[in-house]
């Protein structure tokens, strides 16, 4: 089943909106975090970095493993739609996997004295980042819309399948990379004023996350209604 | 023995200025592309 032009208008307008708030929540984040959240007092102003690079990294798994699990329902329902939320889900994606790519190793220096390493952690989360890069390369390519969907399909499940592993890498592997504080099984590990800032971060990316794909959704299924049968999204 | 905290507020100005500039930008690109599609009389000559 494929939208139409009108609702894809709808859509777009609708993501405009929460893409508006979630920016708004994301300046809220970043004063909540400079002016109301106390300073750490071993790393200094630096670990304030990581009300950003969190959130960001979260946005980019939320966003990968989207795009997996719609891919899985889009190999088993065949639905359009699917194929073109994966897409947008995807390219949403990288932009989060670049802010978590470019504000780590910031961080990186300050606290580890170094800007990159290649520990299991990082190279995987690279490793993921060219993988979606290859994805959108990958539709790009291919003309046909049913043959672009389902390779596209595959390379989105085999990220989801990366995700998981990216998640307990500082567990299975020796890394410099901190150990999580938020999704863990026993309770979150810092304080209660540092934590309010970085659950609103979360909160606020989310929001953003939403946004920005409704908005590329509504934009893939308009180019797609306009586009016929021979477009590429 | 106490230890200093270090001053290194500038790691901070350059990552959060880095993120927004990504975050911004990519909002303004899904806007031009939405302004294309919500012009009046967009797209209904190729339906």
């Amino acid at each position: 089943m494929s939208p139409d032009l009108s609702s894809a208008r709808r859509t777009i307008r609708g993501g405009l909106v929460l893409m508006t708030l979630g920016l708004l929540a994301a300046a809220g984040v970043y004063l909540l975090s400079i002016y109301d959240t106390p300073i750490e007092a071993r790393q200094g102003l630096a670990q304030k970095i990581f009300y950003v690079h969190a959130p960001a990294a979260w946005g980019a798994l939320v966003s990968f493993s989207v795009v997996g699990i719609v891919s899985i329902l889009y190999l088993w329902l065949h639905d359009e739609r699917l194929d073109l939320f994966a897409a947008s889900s995807a390219e949403v994606g990288i932009a989060f996997s670049l802010v978590m790519l470019t504000t780590g190793p910031i961080w990186g220096k300050t606290v580890w004295g170094t800007w990159w390493t290649w520990d299991a952690r990082l190279t995987l989360t690279l490793f993921l980042f060219f993988l979606f890069v290859a994805y959108l390369a990958l539709r790009a390519a291919v003309p046909d819309r049913g043959e672009r969907a389902r390779f596209s399909a595959v390379v989105g499940i085999m990220g989801l399948v990366l995700v998981p592993f990216i998640h307990l890498s500082v567990y299975l592997f020796r890394t410099l990379h901190p150990q999580p504080i938020l999704l863990k099984p026993s309770a979150p590990s810092m304080p209660p004023e540092m934590l309010r800032t970085l659950l609103s971060g979360m909160g606020a990316f989310t929001l953003l996350y939403l946004g920005f794909v409704t908005v590329r959704y509504g934009l893939a299924c308009a180019a797609n209604v306009r586009e016929g049968s021979s477009d590429a999204v | 023995m106490p230890f200093e905290t270090p001053q290194n507020g500038n790691f901070l100005v350059a990552a959060y200025t880095v993120a927004a500039v990504i975050y911004l930008t990519y909002a303004w690109t899904l806007v031009m592309r939405a302004r294309k599609v919500l012009r009046p009389g967009s797209g209904e000559a190729g339906k």
